[in-house]
């Protein structure tokens, strides 16, 4: 796996290529990129092939072990990867630990393993268990197994001990994957702890930068979940900038998280390359469209759908669910329980996000990142503007 | 009269020469329907997750709404502003909606029968309600279906005496009444139902007062409910021995493969069932010999597709592994298994309409019912109704 960027600029929003999968060696993707997040092997709600009319571009998917830690034994018995066991073959995965869709429980510590909470309860994984699942799963990429619990009110103490323990899985990750032929071509991404405490940072990132990794992952900020879309700049952007400032230039940096379209801008800003697609999920089960990036009169100054409103979320929208279906279709499915209502949010918000990333990209080639990121800024921080950035069924 | 437009033409393309068994093409307003055809239940203008354009992609070629369901949510207000359920739900081909008294006779406790209608409590705000004949046309009339049907007085199935031969003669009476309340007449055709019970003269009676009418096609009700399958394959063979030959029958809420098979022998042309998308919601499967859990353990570790020889996009993409460990968990799962469930019926369907056509229908029932029943174990009541139309099994 390759990354190339031509940013000279350590902390700015930057463009990048990721490519050299061997995999599928035709593959290569632009930075800022979105991973479109997956559970238990699909895009949330959507079979593939209406995934498939959503996207007919090359993707990055973003697995986690909750959703899919269950399928471990069925994977090996079959001896075949992740990819190949959920279909997905065609796609480019990367495997993370937890789910940013839901919040990680946090405790459950003990010794050098992490706890992953799947379907049936908890399970308690080493290094060991876990590079065992890594050479099941074969994903192209990945992230060392780390101890990421920690956020904006960690104390002292449960900040150094998740350095700490990070520091001892990574060594052990790293083993492992050094000596495995199954892995020789796969990425392993260098997990950044220290929550905000800046010392614990410059420490996670002195053992971190000269072993082997593809890229960072700047961990540690936040448990997962729904929440993450509130957190707001002023929160992450000192500790954020100094992890930044002292990660190498030619490394990609990931965020995982629901992060607001607002926060990923900052977040770009600051120098990430990655993001995943957990965010338009976190809106669709909230039961909302996303019409952030509208600036016509999409939104009727009405934030939530009506009855007999017979027009689509977005008139501009190219999306399956705006192209075919009503708000008040929608509004009736979703008022009648019915999944379809699910599938057509979801289809309209992840089109929608997808969208905002082409314009990202965009905006940073043609020198107009500034202006979206003002755009944007707007709508999230208006006071009373809910209609600016969804609409709610 | 003579240029009034007729919103249902029924050819039958071919006859069976030793069963009841027909296939033909009915043309409807909205689109055409190949016969015997299976209708799948899309009851509150959605079918179970799938978009329109996924049914298209299945060969759906009409889909059934239920009138008390919508009648409720949206609602006929919202509904006849959206310019009926096809502009609605945005499904280009035929529709087809119940009356709304089954549901409410089955789904409400307290609905009473009286003359006027069925009167009930509604779930919402507790006040008395009434559905007439006239009032059920009339929603059915703003939904705008291309087959719509009658009201009719619903017992059980299983019920015998006074009772039943009063709801006969009502449903006739009250076919009379929708008729006249009939206000599309140019888009949309009401099916009458034939009732009766299991009583044989009552059916025949009920069967040969409905054919005086003038309708497109017909429906036969009140099975499917708990009767024994001999008095149930009896009662579908003597209503489609009266049932004019140039109209689709329509036997209600009939959705099994084997029965499938037994009743297009006996002449029926329609069904319709919410067992196959009811049964995916469970992480069920439709195969030839039944039904495949994949919750079951013995998936796990099964690289096959649900079926091998199934085109549907479900069976060309995923093992039964991935979907064991799916099923009733992802949201995901329940479609996969409902676009396999429909095309299962829809390619059993379309298998039987060839044979028909190819002359090959009781060679087609005989190698099935084989496949269902390898040691010729045969329920006697599908060797009994089978052998009412001329075929022996193996
Ligand atoms: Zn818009
Ligand atoms: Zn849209
Ligand atoms: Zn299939």
């Amino acid at each position: 796996m390759k990354f190339v960027t031509d940013s000279v600029a350590r902390c700015a929003a930057r463009i990048g290529t990721l490519s050299g999968f061997e995999r599928l060696p035709n593959v290569s993707f632009e930075t800022p990129l979105l991973l479109i997040y997956t559970k238990g092997g699909s895009v949330p709600h959507l079979t593939k092939d209406i995934f498939k009319t959503l996207t007919m571009e090359e993707q990055l998917l973003s697995v986690s072990l909750p959703s899919t830690i269950l399928m471990t034994d069925a994977i090996k018995e079959l001896d075949t990867s992740f990819a190949d066991f959920v279909s997905m073959k065609e796609y480019i995965n990367f495997l993370s630990i937890h789910d940013s869709a839901y919040t990680t429980n946090s405790g459950f510590h003990q010794l050098d393993t992490i706890s992953v909470w799947s379907r049936t309860g908890r399970i308690v994984v080493s290094a060991n268990k876990y590079m065992e699942i890594v050479q099941a799963y074969k994903p192209d990429l990945y992230v060392a197994l780390c101890d990421g619990d920690t956020n904006i009110n960690s104390r002292a103490k449960r900040i150094s001990k998740a350095v700490l323990r990070s520091k001892t899985l990574l060594e052990q990750c790293l083993d492992i994957h050094l000596q495995s032929d199954i892995l020789k071509s796969t990425g392993i991404l260098g997990p950044v702890e220290g929550g905000y405490n800046l010392q614990a940072r410059k420490e996670s990132i002195d053992y971190l930068k000269d072993k082997p990794l593809a890229g960072f992952v700047i961990d540690g900020l936040h448990n997962n979940g729904p929440d993450v879309q509130n957190i707001s700049l002023e929160q992450i952007k000192q500790v954020v900038q100094y992890t930044i400032n002292l990660l190498p230039i030619d490394k990609m940096r990931i965020s995982m998280g629901c992060w607001n379209p607002a926060t990923v801008l900052d977040l770009i800003e600051l120098g990430v390359d990655v993001f995943d697609s957990s965010y338009p999920y976190v809106i669709t089960e909230q039961s909302q469209a996303l019409t952030f990036l509208c600036d016509h009169d999409c939104e009727n100054n009405q934030h939530v759908l009506y009855a007999d409103d017979f027009s689509p979320i977005c008139k501009k929208c190219k999306c399956l669910a705006c192209q075919n279906h009503t708000r008040a279709y929608i509004h009736h499915l979703h008022h009648t329980k019915e999944m379809l209502a699910l599938v057509l949010l979801m289809i309209h918000n992840t089109h929608h996000y997808l969208q905002f990333f082409n314009l990202i990209r965009d905006s940073i080639k043609n020198g107009t990142f500034n202006q979206l990121q003002t755009k944007i800024r707007l709508k999230y921080e208006a006071v009373n503007s809910e209609s600016a950035k969804f609409i709610t069924v | 009269m003579a240029n009034r437009k007729t919103p249902l033409i029924f050819e039958v393309l071919a006859e069976c020469e030793t069963t009841k068994a027909r296939t033909g093409r009915m043309t409807l307003v909205h689109h055409y329907v190949d016969t015997p055809v299976f209708m799948p239940v899309g009851t509150q203008g959605t079918l179970k997750g799938l978009l329109p354009q996924q049914l298209e992609q299945l060969d759906c070629q009409i889909i059934l709404g239920n009138t008390y369901h919508l009648g409720n949510r949206p609602g006929a207000d919202i509904l006849r502003k959206a310019g009926g359920l096809h502009r609605f739900m945005n499904w280009k081909r035929a529709l087809l909606t119940d009356s709304g008294g089954f549901q409410m006779v089955s789904l409400l406790h307290l609905a009473e029968i009286t003359e006027e209608g069925v009167k009930f409590k509604s779930p919402y705000n507790e006040s008395e309600c009434m559905l007439t004949p006239e009032h059920s046309i009339q929603i059915q009339n703003t939904i705008g279906a291309d087959i719509i049907m009658q009201l009719d007085d619903v017992v059980k199935s299983t019920l015998t005496g006074p009772r039943v031969e009063e709801a006969m003669h009502r449903t006739i009476r009250w076919l009379d009444r929708c008729l006249l309340a009939h206000e599309r007449p140019d888009e949309q055709s009401i099916f009458p139902i034939v009732q009766g019970g299991l009583n044989p003269e009552l059916r025949s009676e009920c069967a040969r007062q409905l054919i005086k009418r003038e309708v497109n096609g017909y429906a036969i009700g009140g099975l499917s409910g708990g009767e024994s399958k001999d008095d149930f394959w009896k009662m579908v063979h003597l209503s489609t021995n009266i049932l004019p030959k140039n109209k689709p029958r329509y036997l209600m809420g009939v959705g099994f493969a084997i029965d499938l098979i037994v009743c297009s022998a006996l002449g029926v042309d329609m069904y319709d069932c919410v067992f196959p998308t009811r049964t995916a919601r469970f992480g069920c499967a439709l195969i030839k010999t039944g039904q495949l859990n994949l919750k079951q353990i013995q998936n796990k570790k099964d690289s096959r597709p649900i079926d091998e020889s199934c085109e549907c996009s479900t069976c060309k993409t995923y093992s039964r592994a991935y979907l064991h460990q799916i099923a009733t968990v992802e949201t995901v799962s329940c479609h996969l298994l409902t676009v396999h469930n429909i095309a299962f019926q829809m390619k059993l369907m379309r298998d039987i309409r060839d044979s028909i056509k190819e002359q090959r229908f009781p060679r087609f029932i005989q190698d099935y019912m084989l496949i269902v029943y390898p040691n010729k174990d045969y329920p006697t009541w599908i060797i009994n109704a089978l052998r009412a139309v001329n075929v022996t099994l193996l």
